[in-house]
C-alpha cells in the first residue's frame, strides 16, 4: 500500500519550494500526496477557491522547474486537494485526526510550536523544512534536482523517521552514499 | 544569469529541447500554466478537475515539444492540445460540454488524418482567417478573455460578440470538413 504524504500550506506564505520538495518526495516514494489548506470563505465563493488553485499552479511550476527532468517522460504529480473553509490551525487538527498520513511534511513556522510538539509526541513521522530563504534560493538553478532534493533534506528536522527511510528515498547508489556519508559524519 | 523572461516562447522551446534547459521549460510552464488552467476551468467549471486537466495537458504538450513545428504560435499549439485533452476527458466521462465540443466532435468523426496533420490543418485555417475574426477567436479561446473584455475591445454588444464567435466556429467546422475531403489548398482557397 502506497504511503501518504501530507503537505499543508497557506497561500499567504512562501510555500512553493516546500510543495515542490514534498511532491518530489512523493514521487520517490511512489506515494500519494495529500494537500491541505483553508479558504477564508464559504466553499461557494469560487473566486477564492480559484485563487488557491492558481497559487498551487505557481507551486507546481516550482516543482517542474526544480525536479522534473526534460528528457524523461514527464508524469504529473497527482495530489488529493483538501481545501476547506475555516481557520487554518483548528481545521488542520481536525483533518489530521481524520486522515492520519504516513509522513507529514511541514514548513517551519506553519503551525504553532505546541501543535508541532504534540504531533511529534504522538509519534507522527514529520519532516520540518527550513524556510526557503535559508537555502540560498538564488543558487538553486545551479544544482541538479538530486542535489537540491538532498540539500533541502539535510536542512530539515526529522522526527520519528526510521533510518531505512534514507535508503528508500535514494534513487541511485550515488545519492545513497552521499546520505550515508552525511549521517556517518553527523554521528 | 539567463534572461529567460526576455526570450520568446519559440526561443524557450528551442532552448528546452536543444540545450535540455530545465529553466527554459520551467519558464514556459510559468508563462502558460495559469492560462491553461483558466481555459480548462472555463470548459469544465470545476477548479479541482481543471487543475488536473491543466497539469495533464501542459505536461502532454511538454512531452511532445519536439512536435512543435512552428506552423502556428506556441500558444495556439498549446491551446489545441489543452482543448482536445479537456474534450476527450469530458467525453470519456460522459459529461455535458459547451458548444466547442460540437466542433471537436465533428473533427473527430470526419477526420481521417493523423493527429499531427489534423493540428497542422487547423493551425493553417485559423491563421488564414480574416484578421479581426482570427483575433476575436484567439482572444476568446487561446487567451481566455471574457465576453465583457471582448465587448470593450471590439466595441460590440455581448450578443454580437457571441454571434461572431459562433459564425467563426461554424466557418472553421465547414473549412475543416472541406480540408479533410478536398485538401487544405481547396479550403484555403475559399478564404
Amino acid at each position: 500500500m502506497s504511503q501518504t504524504i501530507l503537505y499543508p500550506f497557506r497561500i499567504d506564505t512562501d510555500f512553493h519550494l516546500g510543495y515542490a520538495w514534498a511532491a518530489e518526495l512523493t514521487r520517490r516514494l511512489k506515494g500519494r500526496l495529500l494537500l491541505f489548506t483553508t479558504v477564508d470563505t464559504t466553499p461557494s465563493d469560487s473566486e477564492r477557491l480559484a485563487e488557491v488553485y492558481r497559487a498551487l499552479a505557481d507551486a507546481q511550476g516550482a516543482y517542474i522547474r526544480n525536479f522534473q527532468i526534460l528528457n524523461l517522460r514527464l508524469k504529473p504529480v497527482k495530489s488529493e486537494r483538501n481545501f476547506v473553509p475555516g481557520e487554518f490551525t483548528p481545521e488542520f487538527s481536525t483533518f489530521l485526526e481524520q486522515r492520519s498520513p504516513d509522513i507529514l511534511v511541514l514548513q517551519e513556522g506553519l503551525l504553532p510550536n505546541t501543535q508541532v510538539h504534540d504531533l511529534i509526541r504522538t509519534r507522527h513521522k514529520a519532516i520540518i523544512l527550513s524556510p526557503a530563504n535559508s537555502l540560498q534560493t538564488e543558487n538553486i538553478t545551479r544544482k541538479t534536482s538530486a542535489q537540491l532534493f538532498l540539500d533541502i533534506y539535510h536542512h530539515a528536522n526529522l522526527y520519528n523517521i526510521p533510518p531505512s527511510f534514507f535508503k528508500t528515498i535514494s534513487r541511485d547508489i550515488t545519492l545513497f552514499n552521499h546520505l550515508a556519508t552525511f549521517f556517518r559524519n553527523k554521528n | 544569469m539567463k534572461l529567460l523572461d526576455n526570450l520568446t516562447d519559440e526561443q524557450l522551446v528551442r532552448q528546452a529541447i536543444i540545450e535540455n534547459d530545465r529553466d527554459a521549460l520551467g519558464n514556459l510552464y510559468n508563462r502558460y500554466y495559469k492560462r491553461v488552467f483558466q481555459k480548462c476551468l472555463s470548459i469544465v467549471k470545476d477548479p479541482d478537475m481543471a487543475f488536473d486537466l491543466a497539469e495533464e495537458a501542459i505536461l502532454k504538450a511538454f512531452d511532445n515539444l519536439k512536435g512543435f513545428k512552428g506552423q502556428a504560435s506556441f500558444s495556439t499549439w498549446l491551446y489545441v492540445i489543452t482543448h482536445r485533452h479537456c474534450i476527450t476527458t469530458i467525453t470519456r466521462k460522459n459529461k455535458q460540454a459547451k458548444a466547442l465540443i460540437t466542433m471537436d466532435r465533428e473533427i473527430h468523426t470526419t477526420d481521417h488524418l493523423a493527429q499531427e496533420d489534423q493540428e497542422a490543418v487547423m493551425f493553417s485555417l485559423i491563421n488564414n482567417l480574416p484578421e479581426t475574426e482570427r483575433k476575436l477567436l484567439l482572444l476568446k479561446y487561446s487567451e481566455g478573455e471574457s465576453i465583457e473584455t471582448l465587448q470593450e475591445m471590439f466595441q460590440l454588444s455581448a450578443s454580437a460578440i457571441k454571434m461572431r464567435l459562433k459564425r467563426s466556429k461554424d466557418k472553421l467546422n465547414e473549412l475543416y470538413s472541406l480540408a479533410s475531403s478536398a485538401g487544405l489548398a481547396a479550403a484555403l482557397a475559399t478564404l
